[in-house]
C-alpha cells in the first residue's frame, strides 16, 4: 500500500532523514519508534507531502505520490494526526468532523450525520456542541483521529497521538486505534510508548539518527541489541 | 549621463530620508514582530513637535532634536504600554489598533492645526552646492549623512552592548531570549521608544525639507514598509541599504517611466521581494514565522 | 450511508455506556427564518424614516456599508484573510458601473454584473501571489495593492476621469438606476445588504463556508482533512470581491461623483470595512451589519455635528473606536453576546 524508497532528508548540513525505505502493507499495524531527534516527525512529514525529500521517492497504492501537496494525498486516502494536536478551536467537535467529512459528501445534512457516527464511535458524541477549545487533551486527540476517519482515508498515520496521557485514556486510544484498523484502515504510528507498542503492534521500525536500524516482528526487533541500544541506551544518558 | 548622475543622486538622498524613517519600524518589527502602521504618524507628530519648538521658541529645528528626541521617546513609550503591549502576540488586532493610532493622531494634529499649511524654511534650506556637473541639496545630504552614521551606530550598538546584545537575541529567537533572563517588557519598551525618538531625529532632518500638513505620514509609511520588506525583519543595515534602494527605484522609476506611476513601480518590486525572498535581500530570518493566526 | 467504524465485536457493546445520543444542535437543523425575520426589521425604518431626507441617506449608507462589511467578511472573518485591498474591488465596481453607464449607456443594473465579474477576476489575479504571505504580510502588501490602484485610477485619466473624477448628470429614472425620492436609494441598498447577508447564511450552510472556516483555525490541519487551501482561499476572496464590487457599483449611482480619493480612501473604505465588522464581530453573520447600523449613523452624526467645531473630529473618535475595539472588543458585539449565553446556560 505504501512504499518509500531511499528517502533522505536533509536540512542546512543536517541529515534528518537518511536512506529509508520500507513498505507497509494494507491492513498493517506499523509502529515507528526511536530515540527522539531520530527523524521519526520528519519521516512522517515526508509522507504526508508537508516536506518534500532530497531524494527518494515514495508511492501509495503502486501510484508515485512524491511531489504531491499534503491536500491531495489526504483526497487520495491517506488522513494523518498531528504531533501537538491540532483541533479548529472556534469551531464545535461536530463542526470538526464535519469538515473531514464534506471531502467525499457535498450536502451539509450528509456530512453531518457521518460526522454525528463518527463522532458517537470514538466517544464523543456528548460533546458534539462543545468548542474544540474546550476539550481536553485526550479529547482532542480522538477528535484528531475523528477528523482523520471522517475523510475515508485507506491508510492513516497518527503521530503520538497517546503522548500525555494518563493510562485510562491510553487504554481508550488503543481500542480506538484497534478498531480503526479493524474497520480495514492501515495504521502507521508513531509511539513512545514500547508497552503500547508491544500490545497491538505486530510490526515496528526502529529510526535511529535519521537511518532505519531496524524493522520486523515487534517481539524480535525490541529484543535486538542493537535496538536497546539505540533507543534505551540513548534514553538511560 | 550627468542626468542619470543627477537623478542618482536625488534618489540616494532621498533614499537616506526613508532608511532614516524605516531604521525605527524596522526596529519595532524586527523586535515586537509588530507592523506598526502608526509610524509615519509618529514622524509627522515628531515634525509638528520639532515646529512648536520653532514657532513658539524660535529654536532651529536642528537644535530643538535635543528637545524632541526625549519626548518622542516618551511618546514611543506611552504607545507600547497603551496599544501594543495589551496586544501582543495578536497581529491582526495591532495592525487594526495602530491603524487606528494613525488616524487618531492624523485627526489629532488637523483639529489642532485647522489644516493650515506650515513650514520651517531655514537659511539651510535652499543651500545647494555643486560638484562637477552634480547639484546637491544641503539639507538632503546631511539627512543621508546622518541616516549613514545612525544606521552604523545603531548597528553597533546592537552588536557590541549587552542591552544591544540581548535585543538582538529577541530578534532572533525571543523564547530563547526569554529563557536567558532577558527583560522581555524592558527591552520592547525601549525599542519602541527608540523608534519613535529616531522618528525625532528624522524629524529635525526633515523640518527644512517638507513642509508640514497632518497628512505627511502617508508619504513615508508605504516606502518604509517597502524599506522594511526588502532589508528584512529586524536588520538595521538592511533598513539602511533598502531605504537607499528604494529612493533610487523611486527617482529612476519617476524619470524614466512616468513620475506618476513611480510608486506603483516600486510597490511591484516590493510585492516581488516579498513573494520572491519574504525574508528580505538582507535578513537571514524567515518572514514566514510571523503567522498570521487570527483569533477572530 | 453507513461511515462509523465496525465496534470490536459485539461482546463489549452492551459494556458500552451509549446514551440516546442527541442529534440536534448540528449546523443542518439551525433555523433560517430568525435571520430571515431579522433582515425584515432591519428593513422597517426605510418605511419609518421616508419622510425625512437626511436620516434615510445615512439609513442608505448604512445599508450600504453593512452590505460592504458583510461582504468583507467573508473573506476576512471566515477565511481568516485581513485584506486591506478591499478599495480595490470598490474602487473597479464603481468605476466599471460608471464608466459602461456613461460611455456605453448600458443601465446600471446591468452594469453591476460586468463590475462584479471584474471584482472577482482581479480578486483572483491579486490573490494568486499575496495569499502566500502571513501575518502582516499580507495585511502590507494588499494595503499597498490599494494605493496601487488609487496611483493608475488618477494616471489612466482618459478612463477614470483621473483626480477630477467622473460626474454622472442627475437623470431620474429605474433604468437609471437615479432617484428623486431617496428612500428608493434605501431600499436598493438595504436589498443589497439583504443579498450579502443571504449569501454568508448559505455559505456557513456549505462545503466551502467550512473550508473557509477550517483554513482560518489552521490550514495544516485543513489540507491534512484533504482542504485544497489556496483554492479555497482565492474562492472566498471571489465571492467578497464580486459582492464588494457590487457595492461599489452601487455607491457611484448613489453618490453620483466617484474620484479616487474617495474611492481608495483607506480610512473611509479599506479600514472601515474591517473596523464595522471588528466592532460588530469578525466571523459571525451578524456582526458585519451590526457594526455597521452603531458606527455609520454614529460617524455621519458625528461629522456633521463637529464639522464646524472641531475638523476630523469623527476620525479621532472612530480611530479610538478602533483601538479599544482592538484592545477591549475582540470578538465584538456578537462575540461578547454569544459569550454571555453560553456562561448562562453553563
Amino acid at each position: 500500500m505504501l512504499e518509500i524508497a531511499g528517502i533522505t532528508k536533509k536540512f542546512a548540513g543536517l541529515t534528518a532523514v537518511n536512506q529509508v525505505s520500507f513498505a507497509v502493507d494494507a491492513g498493517e499495524i506499523v509502529s515507528i519508534i526511536g530515540p527522539n531527534g531520530a527523524g521519526k516527525s520528519t519521516l512522517f512529514n515526508l509522507l504526508t507531502g508537508n516536506l518534500q525529500p532530497t531524494i527518494g521517492s515514495v508511492r501509495y497504492c503502486g501510484k508515485p505520490i512524491t511531489g504531491y501537496s499534503p491536500e491531495r494525498r489526504a483526497r487520495l486516502g491517506m488522513g494523518r494526526t498531528f504531533q501537538i494536536a491540532k483541533p479548529l478551536l472556534a469551531l464545535s467537535a461536530l463542526e470538526n468532523v464535519l469538515v473531514g467529512a464534506f471531502l467525499h459528501q457535498r450536502r451539509l445534512a450528509d456530512a453531518e450525520a457521518a460526522a454525528f457516527d463518527i463522532l458517537d464511535d470514538v466517544g464523543l458524541a456528548d460533546r458534539a456542541a462543545i468548542p474544540a477549545s474546550e476539550l481536553t487533551l485526550s479529547e482532542r486527540r480522538r477528535l484528531e483521529i475523528a477528523r482523520a476517519i471522517a475523510t475515508r482515508p485507506n491508510l492513516i498515520l497518527l503521530d503520538e497521538v497517546m503522548a500525555g496521557l494518563n493510562p485510562t485514556e491510553v487504554h481508550l486510544a488503543v481500542e480506538l486505534v484497534r478498531r480503526v484498523n479493524q474497520r480495514g484502515i492501515t495504521v502507521l504510528l508513531i509511539e513512545h510508548n514500547l508497552k503500547v507498542v508491544r500490545s497491538f503492534s505486530r510490526r515496528v521500525i526502529v529510526l535511529d539518527r535519521g537511518k532505519l536500524i531496524a524493522d520486523g516482528q515487534a517481539e524480535s526487533v525490541l529484543a535486538d541489541t542493537a535496538v536497546i541500544e539505540a533507543y534505551l541506551g540513548a534514553r538511560r544518558s | 549621463m550627468d542626468t542619470f548622475l543627477n537623478i542618482l543622486v536625488a534618489g540616494l538622498l532621498l533614499g537616506g530620508i526613508y532608511s532614516l524613517v524605516s531604521i525605527g519600524l524596522n526596529l519595532v518589527f524586527g523586535v515586537l514582530r509588530v507592523v506598526n502602521f502608526a509610524h509615519g504618524a509618529v514622524v509627522m507628530v515628531a515634525l509638528y513637535v520639532t515646529y512648536f519648538f520653532y514657532a513658539v521658541f524660535g529654536l532651529d529645528p536642528y537644535i530643538a532634536v535635543v528637545l524632541v528626541v526625549p519626548i518622542m521617546f516618551v511618546f514611543g513609550m506611552g504607545i507600547y504600554w497603551f496599544i501594543l503591549r495589551p496586544l501582543q502576540d495578536e497581529p491582526m488586532m495591532q495592525t487594526f489598533a495602530t491603524f487606528g493610532l494613525l488616524i487618531v493622531l492624523q485627526n489629532t494634529v488637523l483639529a489642532i492645526t485647522r489644516g493650515e499649511p506650515h513650514s520651517m524654511n531655514t537659511e539651510l534650506s535652499r543651500l545647494v552646492f555643486s560638484i562637477g556637473p552634480l547639484n546637491v541639496s544641503a539639507v538632503r545630504a546631511l539627512s543621508l549623512v546622518v541616516a549613514t552614521i545612525i544606521a552604523g551606530g545603531l548597528a553597533a550598538a546592537l552588536r557590541y552592548t549587552l542591552t544591544g546584545k540581548a535585543i538582538r537575541g529577541l530578534i532572533q529567537d525571543r523564547p530563547v531570549g526569554v529563557l536567558m533572563g532577558i527583560n522581555v517588557r524592558q527591552m520592547y519598551t525601549l525599542c519602541v521608544g527608540m523608534s519613535a525618538a529616531l522618528a525625532g531625529v528624522a524629524a529635525a532632518l526633515l523640518a527644512p525639507i517638507y513642509s508640514l500638513s497632518p497628512g505627511l505620514g502617508d508619504d513615508f509609511i508605504l516606502p518604509a514598509f517597502a524599506v522594511v520588506v526588502l532589508g528584512g525583519l529586524g536588520s538595521t543595515m538592511g533598513a539602511y541599504f533598502g531605504g537607499l534602494l528604494v529612493g533610487i527605484i523611486e527617482a529612476l522609476a519617476g524619470f524614466y517611466i512616468d513620475p506618476t506611476l513611480k510608486q506603483a513601480i516600486w510597490f511591484l518590486v516590493f510585492i516581488a521581494v516579498l513573494i520572491l525572498r519574504p525574508s528580505g535581500l538582507m535578513g537571514r530570518l524567515g518572514a514566514e514565522e510571523v503567522g498570521l493566526r487570527g483569533n477572530a | 450511508m453507513d461511515t462509523a467504524i465496525p465496534r470490536a465485536g459485539e461482546a463489549d457493546a452492551p459494556a458500552r455506556q451509549t446514551p440516546t445520543i442527541q442529534r440536534t444542535g448540528g449546523p443542518a437543523s439551525r433555523p433560517v427564518w430568525p435571520h430571515l425575520l431579522g433582515l425584515l426589521v432591519l428593513l422597517l425604518p426605510i418605511y419609518l424614516l421616508r419622510g425625512n431626507p437626511f436620516w434615510i441617506g445615512i439609513l442608505a449608507f448604512t445599508y450600504l456599508f453593512a452590505g460592504l462589511a458583510a461582504s468583507w467578511n467573508i473573506i476576512a472573518g471566515f477565511g481568516g484573510q485581513f485584506s486591506l485591498a478591499h478599495g480595490v474591488f470598490f474602487g473597479v465596481g464603481a468605476y466599471t458601473v460608471a464608466l459602461l453607464y456613461l460611455r456605453a449607456g448600458i443601465s446600471p443594473w446591468l452594469g453591476l454584473l460586468p463590475a462584479m465579474l471584474l471584482g472577482a477576476v482581479i480578486s483572483a489575479l491579486i490573490s494568486w501571489p499575496t495569499f502566500r504571505l502571513r501575518g502582516p504580510f499580507f495585511a502590507i502588501a494588499t494595503m499597498a495593492l490599494n494605493e496601487v490602484a488609487a496611483v493608475f485610477a488618477n494616471y489612466f485619466d482618459h478612463l477614470t476621469g483621473g483626480p477630477r473624477g467622473l460626474l454622472i448628470p442627475f437623470r431620474a429614472g429605474l433604468a437609471n438606476m437615479i432617484f428623486v425620492e431617496r428612500w428608493k436609494y434605501a431600499l436598493l441598498t438595504g436589498m443589497f445588504m439583504v443579498l450579502v447577508v443571504i449569501v454568508s447564511l448559505v455559505l456557513l450552510r456549505s462545503r466551502l463556508g467550512y473550508y473557509l472556516l477550517a483554513v482560518r483555525e489552521d490550514e495544516d490541519a485543513a489540507r491534512a482533512a484533504g482542504i485544497p487551501a489556496l483554492r479555497v482561499k482565492i474562492l472566498g476572496m471571489m465571492i467578497s470581491a464580486a459582492l464588494t464590487a457590487m457595492g461599489g457599483g452601487l455607491f457611484a449611482m448613489f453618490v453620483r461623483v466617484i474620484d479616487p480619493p474617495t474611492l481608495f480612501s483607506l480610512q473611509d473604505v479599506g479600514v472601515k470595512f474591517a473596523l464595522l465588522t471588528l466592532i460588530g464581530g469578525m466571523g459571525t453573520i451578524w456582526g458585519p451589519v451590526l457594526g455597521a447600523m452603531l458606527i455609520v449613523p454614529l460617524e455621519n452624526f458625528l461629522r456633521t455635528w463637529l464639522s464646524d467645531v472641531l475638523p476630523g473630529g469623527h476620525y479621532i473618535v472612530l480611530g479610538l473606536f478602533m483601538i479599544l475595539a482592538a484592545r477591549f472588543m475582540k470578538r465584538g458585539v456578537v462575540g461578547a453576546y454569544l459569550t454571555l449565553i453560553r456562561r448562562r446556560r453553563a
